[in-house]
Order: structure tokens, then C-alpha cells, then sequence
């Protein structure tokens, strides 16, 4: 039996003027490339999860071609992001109608199973652990069902943990993995469509088992960059130190995204220096304490805007670049929050930026109070969910003013002369730490 | 020591290369893979040790050991 594993993959931008903007712009372009590279952590664990008697192959399609030669299997597992579900539900439609059977998951499917079944055969919603060995089981007696409920919790635990097949990137152009620590996170931002809607509570990995990952990886690739895949690596400041302590020897270096709150612990951020932390990737959404109002139910942070500056300082003297977020189109924000962002990365000296327009994606809390406001441009608008586009009236401005003002803020922070500010900047942190 | 090793051994300190095989000519972020903040640490550990200042618009220029080298005696000069 051969199961072929499918990622949509790459970055997807609608808006014409957007794209033919974003090719001509360095740091933008290069983000772009790295993401568009990063294997399928999902797939790779629903292939450790399938049993050994089961050959898999692992794929990535960039883009679907509705001519190009199927290759045959005998059970296919498609798994896309938001933006690139239709072309998942082409693909799936295509393998369906040659008699391959086709089993859908992933976040999306996980949140719209409805609409998800109406291209498969079969559907693993939530986590693979719980679900796929069952389901490959099902499938081998001919007697798959239509859903398979995977875990929401203990996905970290025996016997439903599984290492996930690193060797199966032997020879990929790349050289980036990726691995997971946790699942979930405990801020449950308003808007957030990663791992938290699929989990019911923060999930972390034990600490042997991270590094066992990070060991398999560096076994079959040479010198690997690592990108954690997680949400918010170092909720728990405890286990963060007892992983990078864990690391530190292995010589690795690695990115990963979390909060603020890393800033508040010297020990910490020493450690995440030795470890070979290279970039830390943090949610700032906005730089004033009031664009933040509600964006997640504790207002946690709303009450730490104040200290940003202070953190991004402490941090990046460590030698570790922040990519600072943003989020523009924010309920609280009006037409002038494009200067305030370019003027609050100029104060900040943040080495890394990355703004994205806020999006409803669709089963977040943002997408079910847009669409009881009123507020959604379309009801199905997953083509347009690639974060550059807009897709909701904001409360504050136009429609036209928010997409002006996101390419005026692209040109202004993402030029050769801000590049050339922002390395330099780099250069001048590492010669004070040599 | 020489120039020439001093780079290597800067390129060996700021990157994970096995800088033995490196060539005069490779392109290290092209050819060998060394990622983008690698290749800033080298060019500041390089502008440190001898005190020279790689003018920011030709940053993305000096790939490769022969470059940096080349660029080493203009400043010398």
C-alpha cells in the first residue's frame, strides 16, 4: 500500500498592485522565500504516525496544475492553509475522480468540515494523533469512515506522539526544518487561526523529546537552520530554560516566535543568546496601548505595549533579532496608524518587520463578529486569505485607505535603503558582542 | 597568520561552515548556504578585527573569501 502526503504550499498575495509591488522589495521577497520553503511539519507527523507495513511519499505543490500527471497511490492526505484550500479541494477533486481516494485535514478542514467533505473521502479533523493510525487501519479493511476525530489534548504523550519522518526531506533543496514544541496558545488573540483552534490548552512537549527532534534533524540534513513551529515557544519560562540549557550544546541555529514576556527574564534571554537563537518573531500588533483593546480576552497585550520598546532593546543587544509583527486594519485603527507603525519601527530599531492586514479567517472569534457586523466584503473570500489582502470593511477607514496605506507602509519599510539600515544595525549589535 | 586564515577562522567562529573545503571563489551565501545573518556576522567580525567599515551599499557584495580579501587590501592601501 502507498499513501502519497500532499502540502499546498508557497505565499499567495491577490491584490495585483500588492504583488507587483512585493517582488521588487528585498526584505518582503526574502520572508516570503523562507516561508514558502518550510516543509510540512503536519504531514511529516502524519507520516510517522502511519504504520510501518505503509509506504508514504511525501509532496509539496506550489501550485495546483490542473494538467499535470497524477501520480498514482492508493490513498492520498491533502493538508493546505487557508489561502490555498481551493486549490487542495482541485487537487483532491482531481485524485477522486481517477479512483484514488482522498482524506482531507488540517486547520482549515478542521474548522469548516462541512464544506471540506464535499472533496473527500475522508476527513481527520483536530490533531493526527488519535485519528490517522485508526484511519489507515480503516482504510486497509475497506472501511474507512467519513471522519476521523483527532486529539485535542495529550498530543505530546505515548502512544499518540509520534517523532515526526525527517528523512523523508533527504535531498530537498532546503535546509530548513522545522519542529514543534507546543501547541496552542494561552493569549487566544481574537484573530489567531494557528494551532490554538485545533487544541483545547496549551500543549508543550516534553524537553527530551524536542531535542530527540532537533537531533533527528540535524541526522539528515547538513547543518540545518531550525524554525520552531509553535505559537509562542516560552509561555513556560521554566521548561524554556531547561530546553535551551538542552540545546545549547547541539550547536544549532534556530528562530522561533513568542511573546514579549521573554523579555522579562535576563536568564532567559542569556540563554537564548548561547543557544543559537538567531530571530525571535513576536506578536507586537500595534505600537499604541490602545489600538490593543480586546484583541485577546485578558487584554494581556494591551498591558505590555508600554514596555515594548525597553523589551525589543533587551533582546536584540543579546544579538537576537526581533521580527517585530504588525497588524493594520484593527478595530482602533484610523487612517494615520500607517505613520505611527513606520514611526515606532524607526524608534525601535526592530531588525526584522513584518506588517500583515488583519484577516478573518474563517472559524476564528474575528470571522463570527465580522460577519454578525456586517462586515465581510464576501462570505467565501478563502482565495484572499494570504494576510496582504483585505477582506472586511474596517471600522476606522475605508477599504481603499487600508489597502493605500498597507502598500505606502511596504514601500517605506521594506526598501533597499531600509535594509541596508536595519543589516548595518545587526553589525553594529554583534561588534559590540565580540 | 595570514589574512587569508584569519578570514577562515572568522568564517569557522561566525558560521557552521567546514571552512577547510571553502573555496577562494565559492559564493558563501549561494553556493554554501550560509543564511543571510550569518553572512552580516561575519562581515562585522571582519570589519572588527581589522578595523575597517564595509561601506553599507556594497554590504550584499562581498560573497565570497576572495572578495573580502580583495576589498581587505584596497582598505590597506
Amino acid at each position: 500500500m502507498k499513501v502519497g502526503l500532499i502540502a499546498m504550499s508557497g505565499v499567495r498575495v491577490k491584490s495585483p498592485e500588492l504583488a507587483e509591488l512585493g517582488v521588487t522589495l528585498p526584505q518582503f521577497v526574502s520572508r516570503g522565500k523562507v516561508v514558502a520553503s518550510l516543509p510540512s511539519l503536519g504531514l511529516l507527523t502524519v507520516a510517522a504516525l502511519t504504520p510501518d507495513d505503509v509506504e508514504v511519499v511525501y509532496r509539496e505543490v506550489q501550485e495546483f496544475d490542473p494538467e499535470a500527471e497524477l501520480e498514482s497511490f492508493d490513498l492520498v492526505g491533502i493538508s493546505s492553509f487557508t489561502a490555498q484550500i481551493d486549490e487542495a479541494y482541485a487537487l483532491a477533486d482531481r485524485y477522486r475522480s481517477a479512483g484514488i481516494p482522498v482524506v482531507l485535514g488540517g486547520i482549515h478542514v478542521s474548522l469548516l468540515p462541512e464544506e471540506a467533505a464535499e472533496h473527500a473521502d475522508s476527513l481527520v479533523l483536530d490533531g493526527a494523533e488519535g485519528a490517522w493510525p485508526q484511519l489507515v487501519e480503516d482504510f486497509k479493511r475497506g472501511r474507512m469512515q467519513p471522519r476521523y476525530q483527532g486529539l485535542r489534548a495529550g498530543v505530546f504523550e505515548p502512544p499518540h506522539y509520534a517523532r515526526p519522518r525527517f528523512d523523508l526531506l533527504v535531498g530537498r533543496p532546503y535546509n530548513r526544518l522545522t519542529v514543534q514544541t507546543s501547541r496552542g496558545c494561552p493569549l487566544n488573540c481574537e484573530f489567531c487561526a494557528a494551532s490554538l483552534r485545533i487544541t483545547s490548552s496549551f500543549q508543550q512537549k516534553p524537553v527530551d523529546e524536542a531535542v530527540a527532534e532537533i537531533r533527528a534533524g540535524l541526522e539528515v540534513a547538513d547543518r540545518p537552520f531550525f524554525e520552531l513551529a509553535d505559537d509562542n515557544t516560552f509561555v513556560n519560562k521554566r521548561w524554556g530554560k531547561e530546553f535551551l540549557k538542552a540545546i545549547t550544546p547541539l550547536g544549532i541555529e534556530w528562530f522561533t516566535e513568542t511573546d514579549i514576556s521573554v523579555a522579562d527574564d535576563d536568564r532567559l534571554l542569556d540563554l537564548l543568546a548561547e543557544s543559537g537563537c538567531r530571530q525571535v518573531l513576536i506578536g507586537l500588533e500595534s505600537p499604541g496601548e490602545e489600538d490593543l483593546d480586546r484583541i485577546d480576552p485578558t487584554n494581556w497585550k494591551r498591558k505590555r505595549a508600554d514596555g515594548y520598546l525597553e523589551a525589543i532593546d533587551k533582546i536584540q543587544s543579546r544579538g537576537i533579532t526581533v521580527n517585530g509583527c504588525f497588524i493594520v486594519g484593527l478595530d482602533n485603527h484610523g487612517p494615520e496608524i500607517f505613520e505611527r507603525v513606520k514611526k515606532f519601527v524607526d524608534r525601535s530599531g526592530l531588525l526584522e518587520v513584518q506588517v500583515t492586514v488583519q484577516t478573518p479567517f474563517p472559524g476564528t472569534p474575528l470571522y463570527d463578529r465580522m460577519r454578525r457586523e456586517g462586515r465581510l466584503l464576501e462570505e467565501r473570500f478563502w482565495d484572499r486569505c494570504t494576510l496582504f489582502d483585505v477582506n472586511f470593511r474596517p471600522r476606522k477607514m475605508t477599504v481603499e485607505q487600508l489597502e493605500k496605506g498597507l502598500r505606502w507602509l511596504f514601500g517605506e519599510l521594506y526598501n533597499e535603503r531600509e535594509f541596508l539600515k536595519r543589516k548595518r544595525r545587526y553589525m553594529e549589535i554583534v561588534k559590540k558582542r565580540l | 597568520m595570514s589574512q587569508e586564515a584569519e578570514l577562515r577562522e572568522i568564517l569557522a567562529r561566525q558560521s557552521r561552515l567546514d571552512v577547510v573545503s571553502v573555496g577562494l571563489d565559492d559564493d558563501l551565501v549561494r553556493e554554501l548556504g550560509l543564511d543571510s545573518l550569518a553572512a552580516l556576522r561575519v562581515l562585522a567580525a571582519v570589519e572588527k578585527r581589522f578595523d575597517v567599515r564595509v561601506p553599507d551599499e556594497h554590504l550584499g557584495e562581498l560573497r565570497t573569501l576572495r572578495q573580502v580579501l580583495e576589498f581587505l587590501g584596497e582598505e590597506k592601501e
